[in-house]
């Protein structure tokens, strides 16, 4: 009886995944883009149940020490034409320049934001930045467990940037397509902050790609759903489309 | 062929303490178009007020033609610039007259000049080649608070020399990365100076002199931390104008944020501006870039991150010499998406003989609805 309590032990521990080859795995199902560009559609609602939308186009490309991102502001109309250029660096601050088209101004702005919130929305620009397991700390074996008939990885995770508004984060990956589906985000004071929610996903020429998220406070009662209505892979972008001179 | 089409329409009611309330109708229009040959861009500015006859105006404010290459760009047109790094006021802003008509203490609101430029790229630098094709007259509203002086103003300007005598420029604009990371730009300017003076037509009349210099500018801002520090000088040696000053200028600011404290981000600007004339018993105090002689400005924004993308800036003015003070706030927010609803209000405490002496210790109060679409 030892002897397979003993082996099954082993055999379970030869099984087991650490929590940072789940998080490089789930990462890897959706990475090898290259470049992207995508609409999306922000639905922001307030405590009350109030919505309002936001429109933007976002160019990406992968680098493997930091995406690069463009952001136009398509809606609402004041802020329309409006670019956010962001330079993403693994273990580094990132860069970003900002511009006003009604001033004619780029203008560089802090980029140890990380906790502030994206347009007003419920993703913070932490959140909406590369999700780069390279950005976290991971520490033991991922759990599994089963909920509504689905079986998930459980992973921990604390982002690496002293300046990040999280605590940890506590992530569900599927097991069957290592696809991140559902998360819990706390705060500094180890508070749960955030529910995130990957709703769906697409695959376009092999690679999967979000194509419905949430974002819901729970200390605020707000939250934000992301829909991408239009994307694009492997779109011919490099890294002349990611310069300052597209900003103008 | 991509045709992109913006426009912005306000009314906007003017209160003030002494002078005349006014409701105005203002906005713009842009459009621009886009082939595989060049892109086209073209603004129409509009404004009308209820009280000042010469408060109204529609004008073609931008109309250029864009031509991207692999390293260059090539613009031609009547085109709106901006030089500067600081919030409160740039000293480097030097390539657009201000649009006096529209709002004396809008720092944003100028007037398109007609002129070609052309843009080289490397990696991140970039060096810049243009030219001023003609120097615009300045409209001034007759009617206080719009209009600074005593006497009469005949808006055809005079000029030392021809007013097409082309205004030139180079900028080298550059980055650092390993230690400090910073952008900078060195501007070399030969032409018609952005400060013009008042000078005699006759008993009655006064007209603007436009005069010619050469320009070293400097602006640079660097990135540490959570903090930005900006900086912005000017040189300006004054050629064959016995009555005028050469006269220095500068400017230093940080910008800090702080994010996320009870969901309202807020950003602190430390400014302090200095202008230097190098000789004694010249003509002093004709331009608003005057004001800012000796001033540290103060200013707080709040964002709300809320539905309306509230917004709440604050700022005040101080001048150490004079002991005058400039006191601004501003609240807007978006309002059913499409409108932004404003409101600021403004308190000036003039000095005797500078160029707010006019406004005396006064207010405004400015309430705004806008419709964009």
């Amino acid at each position: 009886m030892k002897k397979m309590v003993i082996i099954f032990a082993l055999s379970t521990a030869l099984f087991a995944q650490s929590s940072i080859d789940v998080a490089k795995k789930s990462y890897e199902a959706v990475s090898g883009y290259v470049s992207s560009i995508s609409k999306t559609v922000m639905v922001l609602k307030n405590a009350q149940g109030v919505e309002n939308i936001r429109e933007l186009e976002i160019k990406k490309l992968e680098n493997s020490d930091g995406d690069s991102s463009l952001l136009v502001f398509l809606y609402p109309n004041d802020i329309r034409g409006t670019k956010l250029l962001s330079f993403e660096k693994i273990g580094a601050d990132d860069k970003q320049w900002l511009y006003l088209p009604a001033l004619k101004r780029v203008k560089r702005i802090s980029s140890r934001n990380k906790s502030g919130s994206f347009m007003a929305s419920e993703f913070s620009y932490e959140d909406i930045s590369s999700q780069n397991y390279k950005n976290y700390t991971y520490s033991g074996d991922a759990q599994k467990l089963t909920l509504d008939s689905v079986e998930y990885f459980k992973i921990h995770r604390v982002p690496k940037d002293k300046n990040s508004g999280y605590s940890k984060q506590i992530v569900y990956v599927d097991t069957k397509d290592y696809l991140a589906r559902f998360g819990e985000y706390y705060d500094k004071q180890n508070r749960l902050l955030k529910k995130v929610s990957f709703l769906e996903y697409r695959k376009i020429d092999g690679i999967y790609r979000i194509k419905k998220m949430q974002m819901q406070n729970v200390q605020n009662k707000k939250s934000t759903t992301l829909t991408w209505s239009e994307d694009k892979i492997s779109a011919g972008l490099s890294k002349k489309d990611f310069s300052k001179r597209v900003l103008k | 062929m991509a045709v992109e089409y913006k426009s912005d329409v306000s009314v906007k009611d003017l209160h003030y303490s002494d002078f005349s309330s006014e409701r105005v109708v203002q906005g713009d229009m842009e459009l621009k178009f886009e082939n595989d040959m060049f892109i086209t861009d073209l603004t129409i500015d509009y404004l009308y007020s209820s009280r000042y006859k010469d408060r109204r105006y529609l004008s073609l404010n931008e109309f250029y033609f864009t031509k991207e290459y692999e390293d260059y760009s090539l613009s031609i047109g009547k085109t709106i610039k901006y030089w500067g790094e600081l919030e409160g006021f740039n000293i480097a802003d030097v390539y657009n007259q201000k649009n006096y008509l529209l709002d004396p203490f809008g720092k944003s609101q100028k007037i398109g000049s007609l002129g070609l430029n052309i843009l080289r790229y490397f990696d991140d630098d970039t060096l810049e080649f243009g030219v001023k094709f003609y120097e615009e007259d300045l409209e001034y509203s007759s009617s206080a608070p719009y209009y600074p002086l005593s006497l009469d103003y005949d808006s055809e300007l005079k000029l030392s020399k021809e007013r097409y005598t082309p205004t030139i420029y180079m900028i080298y604009g550059f980055n650092t990365d390993e230690s400090l990371d910073s952008e900078s730009k060195i501007i070399l300017f030969h032409g018609y100076d952005n400060k013009r003076y008042f000078t005699p037509k006759n008993l009655t009349t006064l007209f603007q002199y436009a005069y010619r210099v050469n320009k070293f500018i400097f602006l640079s801002h660097v990135v540490f931390k959570e903090m930005i520090f900006k900086c912005e000088s000017s040189y300006t040696d004054v050629i064959s104008d016995k009555s005028l000053s050469d006269y220095a200028q500068v400017s230093l600011g940080l910008e800090k944020s702080f994010y996320n404290f009870k969901n309202i981000d807020t950003t602190l600007y430390l400014e302090y501006y200095r202008y230097i004339y190098m000789q004694e018993n010249k003509i002093e105090s004709v331009d608003i870039s005057e004001i800012y002689s000796d001033d540290m400005f103060v200013a707080l924004k709040m964002n709300f991150n809320d539905v309306g993308s509230s917004e709440v800036k604050s700022g005040v003015l101080y001048d150490f010499s004079n002991k005058e003070k400039v006191f601004k706030v501003e609240a807007k927010s978006r309002v059913l998406d499409s409108f932004i609803l404003s409101a600021d209000f403004m308190r000036i405490f003039s000095a005797p003989k500078t160029i707010l002496t006019q406004f005396g210790d006064s207010t405004r109060t400015v309430v705004s609805l806008t419709y964009s679409f």
